[in-house]
């Protein structure tokens, strides 16, 4: 028994990082492809749509009714409708570019040896790619209800934290591979941590300065309160400042880097999405939901017994 | 064509819950699921100039709702007469629409995998009778009736008395209507 509000929980949290790094480095292996720069390892190639599925199938677990997960492709007005239809976009294209990259492939479906084809695939891949790292910016700042999301700035800080996982997994891929010359994007990943370290105070200091006192009692939670440490210590310390630190000291220690900034966004989802649980509270609501029991009260366990 | 509202009198609210009990009853509910919880409000202020008061909540049954833009299969749905409701055949319980909601009136029922909320009783409205929490207030602080009709009592209300919404800076329109002192 649970009288207080139901919200979103950790599966969704893990969804947005998975789909996110997947999708981020799925646009960044495009990007790579289009301008002709050196390849993005294969394996990312093969990872990124792996981690978006995986990242779709922990969203149908979070639903009341799994089996009728298919129901969520149905209202294209709603933001999670399109973040569902993209996110199976980028799914069923990264498969079909990774599986450009197989001879063996190749030689039973000719059409994916045709450079037309796969530069299409590419700038499909681009957009795509974009879309689902962005999508739940979008999706928590329409939340009006909810007062750390709401706004146009969760839009920006969703995008960068995904193209920061996703060029983090890319470099850690780097960092363990031993073909041919592939895409660094050592500096690149240093220099979007260190727009993040700045964005992510910015961000607090105007939700707790310049807008209403429900986002002003938000944003306290982060900047001294109950998320604090998780943050400063997670996101903004291991997460930001100390991949910089490790790139600009032990530039050979890239992998080391890179698994911070994943460790680090994976953070920053968990406590983005458990910040919906503040909710703007009608006075006397917060008292109210307190003094209703939770259901390992004694009385309870009693008369469930009988 | 109707569009329903309440008007809720805190000044004539007493804190006795009963709108809570008719409705859990006669809805059904599970344990765990309120759809109109009574808050209440202090006491404020020092003796012997004490204040407490009552704010009743439901489904606000908004004109903008942001519970219905939000949801992805089309299960929460809007009437023409305002009346918000879910089909429990499409809803999946994403959360979206109690994420959405401002008034927390969505609740999340984990035996049939839905989310369910007041819909201001729309089977006794085909009836023509009053929904269970307005009918059983004894105080006459629930009034609920036409907007558009103007012999309605809401219509009266809303038009002479000083009534608020919550969270009107949302913009959600909310179609319940609070008399406060």
């Amino acid at each position: 028994m649970k009288c207080h509000e139901d919200t979103w929980g950790w599966m969704l949290a893990a969804d947005f990082f998975l789909a996110g790094m997947g999708a981020a480095a799925l646009a960044i292996a495009a990007i790579a492809d289009i301008f002709g720069a050196p390849a993005v390892p294969l394996a990312v190639r093969v990872a990124a749509p792996v981690l978006i599925a995986m990242g779709a199938s922990l969203l149908v677990l979070e639903l009341g009714k799994p089996f009728q997960g298919w129901r969520v492709f149905l209202n294209p007005k709603a933001i999670l409708t399109f973040g569902a239809w993209n996110m199976t976009l980028a799914i069923v294209l990264g498969a079909l570019k990774a599986a450009c990259y197989f001879r063996q492939i190749g030689a039973v479906v000719p059409l994916l040896n045709s450079t037309g084809l796969q530069n299409t695939v590419s700038v499909l891949l681009l957009v795509v790619g974009l879309i689902v790292s962005s999508y739940p910016g979008v999706l928590l700042a329409r939340l009006v209800a909810r007062p750390l999301w709401t706004g146009p700035g969760m839009v920006v800080l969703f995008l960068l934290s995904s193209l920061i996982t996703g060029i983090a997994l890319i470099q850690l891929t780097v960092a363990f591979s031993v073909s041919s010359p592939t895409l660094n994007l050592r500096w690149v990943l240093l220099g979007m941590v260190a727009v993040q370290a700045i964005l992510w105070p910015l961000y607090l200091f105007v939700k707790r300065t310049g807008t209403t006192k429900r986002e002003a009692d938000a944003a306290c939670t982060w900047i001294r309160g109950s998320v604090a440490p998780a943050f400063w210590l997670g996101v903004f310390g291991a997460g930001s400042l100390l991949p910089v630190a490790v790139q600009i000291v032990a530039p050979q220690c890239s992998a080391v880097a890179a698994l911070l900034c994943l460790i680090g966004g994976a953070t920053l989802r968990y406590l983005v999405v458990l910040s919906g649980k503040e909710r703007t509270w009608i006075a006397g609501e917060q008292q109210y939901f307190a003094r209703l029991p939770n259901g390992d009260e004694a009385f309870l366990k009693a008369w469930t017994k009988r | 064509m109707a569009r329903y509202a309440m008007v809720i009198d805190t000044r004539r609210c007493i804190g006795c819950h009963s709108c809570t009990v008719a409705c859990r009853t006669h809805n059904h509910l599970p344990v765990e699921m309120i759809y109109n919880p009574v808050m209440t409000i202090g006491p404020t202020g020092k003796f012997p100039s004490l204040h407490l008061s009552h704010l009743p909540l439901l489904c606000m049954h908004c004109a903008n709702p942001p519970c219905v833009d939000g949801c992805p299969t089309r299960a929460s749905q809007q009437r023409e007469d305002g009346v918000v409701f879910i089909d429990q055949n499409k809803c999946i319980s994403c959360k979206t629409c109690i994420m959405s909601c401002p008034y927390g009136a969505r609740k999340a029922n984990h035996e049939t995998g839905t989310v369910q909320k007041c819909d201001f009783c729309r089977d006794r409205l085909a009836e023509e009778k009053l929904p269970h929490c307005v009918a059983t207030c004894h105080q006459k602080a629930r009034i609920f009736g036409d907007l558009d009709d103007p012999t309605s009592e809401v219509y009266k209300l809303v038009n002479t008395e000083k009534v608020t919404r919550i969270h009107e800076e949302l913009g959600t329109e909310a179609h319940v209507f609070y008399i406060v002192s």
